[in-house]
């Protein structure tokens, strides 16, 4: 009887031998080559454990993620991702349902069918890995599965993409890393571990915004708090949150996709040129689609259809999405008041007004919005969708 | 007099409307603090004095519900909150708030429905 309990053990250790041996050769070895079948050798990080294991197929992330330069491909991506991370979730729960949940994930540990490889990534903005991080939160929140979470040969990602990705605190969300608890300096930019919540915080934004001027101010940039707080940020942010609070989510809009019904929000300092960057997500229904439930939504189908010669609901025209962000932020700004439980988006706007320069971009659905200090507003709509809102600040004090 | 100071007597983050929205709302501060000194003020032919100074900023949903939301709910008429109310902004980074505070209660109506 004992003598077949510590079979297993001994061949485990065996094995972690050889792994280790394997690890500590690696660097020399060229990577194993991929047979007929696509099948070839990956290294899976996860749960701060190090294993080799086989894959069929790699889906290859875009290399510039970017949702300013390269939105098509990376909002393309990130719907794949959504649809793959929510298609995982499923299985799991399948499997706790049926059982032996523990047994079969770790045959799953070894040999993946695919797995999306970040070893493509050439450049991450702080906005984007904002973004990323959240679905991979949404997934762990919605399946409450940190531990099906895994990243691949880390060892082959960019350093720089590998830093960013660290530092928005992206690696401790899949459990490659430790949580990060002293935020650094890269190449003149300090960028903050995101932060998620449901509800209405002052102190998490207040948090934000003293640690950017904290690094600030350590790097030479004077009284950074007080420029920051002269901007107003905590008030756009604020609006942005209860925005989400009050639209994001409502009750049965949501059947292709579970929804974590948080807001993710992280900042990045680029030291030299005293410039900020605050980028607050949430995967909610977008402005568009919350419009027509707004108190203010008469005066904005009069506004649109004096623009389209036409009444329209902007729920049923994504092609139209950076015209009616447009025509929403407006007509908050034009208002005399009547705004109650209003939209917050000339607030999320004025931002920049009381910088010495900077740009505020919201991306919601199809819809683009920007708007540049001394300059006019623009907007354009995309043929693919981002799933819910990101406002993103680059505000120069 | 009571002064209520809302950078060190409530929150230097005030949040956001309701108290279900999350922590320091405009509800809370309504209920908790204005409310009160209010009703204490109007029975002793006081003053309640708010000061805004202080704090990291304030959303308008938290300024409506806190100084709209004293006449939509039919707490108090405006005529009582002239008497008995004065919002004070020294620092001119405040003065927007105060201006936007006055502006919620003159055009909050009693018994308004939320939008």
């Amino acid at each position: 009887m004992q003598k077949a309990r510590q079979g297993p053990f001994l061949r485990r250790a065996k094995k972690e031998r050889d792994r280790r041996r394997q690890l500590a050769e690696m660097a020399l070895e060229p990577p194993a080559p991929e047979d007929d079948t696509g099948v070839h050798q990956i290294t899976i990080y996860r749960r701060g454990k190090v294993r080799f294991g086989t894959a069929r197929e790699r889906r290859p992330m875009p290399a510039n993620f970017c949702l300013v330069e390269n939105y098509e491909e990376v909002s393309q991506f990130l719907i794949e991702l959504r649809h793959r991370l929510t298609l995982m979730g499923q299985r799991l729960e399948n499997l706790r349902v049926e059982g032996g949940v523990r047994r079969k994930l770790d045959w799953d540990q070894r040999r993946i069918d695919s797995y999306v490889d970040f070893a493509s990534l050439t450049r991450i903005t702080p906005s984007a890995a904002l973004v990323l991080a959240s679905e991979y939160d949404r997934a762990i929140s919605v399946y409450r599965a940190p531990e099906w979470l895994r990243a691949v040969n880390v060892e082959k990602w960019d350093p720089a993409v590998l830093a960013t990705l660290k530092d928005v605190g992206f690696l401790s969300l899949l459990g490659v890393d430790s949580p990060v608890t002293n935020i650094a300096e890269r190449n003149g930019i300090v960028t903050v571990p995101f932060l998620s919540g449901s509800k209405v915080q002052g102190a998490s934004i207040d948090k934000l915004i003293r640690i950017m001027a904290e690094m600030a101010d350590s790097s030479g940039i004077a009284d950074s708090e007080t420029l920051l707080k002269r901007s107003r940020v905590y008030d756009g942010l604020g609006e942005a949150i209860q925005n989400v609070e009050d639209h994001a989510y409502p009750v049965g809009a949501f059947r292709d996709y579970p929804v974590a019904k948080k807001w993710w929000m992280t900042g990045a300092v680029e030291l030299g040129k005293k410039r900020f960057t605050i980028a607050i997500y949430d995967q909610g229904i977008s402005i568009p689609v919350s419009l027509p439930r707004w108190t203010q939504y008469d005066e904005l189908r009069a506004t649109l259809a004096k623009s389209f010669g036409g009444e329209y609901n902007p729920t049923d025209y994504p092609e139209r999405d950076g015209e009616t962000i447009s025509a929403a932020v407006q007509l908050g700004r034009s208002s005399t008041g009547k705004e109650y439980h209003g939209k917050g988006l000339p607030v999320i706007k004025a931002i920049i007004d009381n910088c010495a320069g900077g740009t505020v971009r919201i991306l919601s659905r199809n819809g683009e919005y920007s708007f540049s200090g001394g300059q006019k507003p623009s907007h354009a709509s995309h043929k693919l969708p981002i799933a819910g809102t990101l406002v993103e600040w680059e505000m120069l004090l | 007099m009571t002064v209520i100071n809302i950078g060190t007597d409530f929150s230097r983050t005030p949040g956001g409307r309701l108290i279900s929205d999350g922590p320091d709302s405009g509800q809370l501060f309504r209920e908790r603090k204005l409310v009160p000194a209010l009703r204490e003020a109007l029975a002793s032919d006081g003053k309640v004095t708010v000061i805004l100074d202080g704090p990291r900023g304030y959303l308008s949903s938290f300024l409506e519900e806190a100084f709209g939301g004293l006449i939509r709910f039919g707490r108090f008429s405006p005529k009582q909150l002239k008497q008995s109310l004065e919002i004070v902004a020294t620092d001119p980074f405040y003065e927007p708030y105060k201006v936007l505070a006055l502006r919620y209660m003159a055009e909050a109506k009693p018994a308004a429905i939320a939008g």
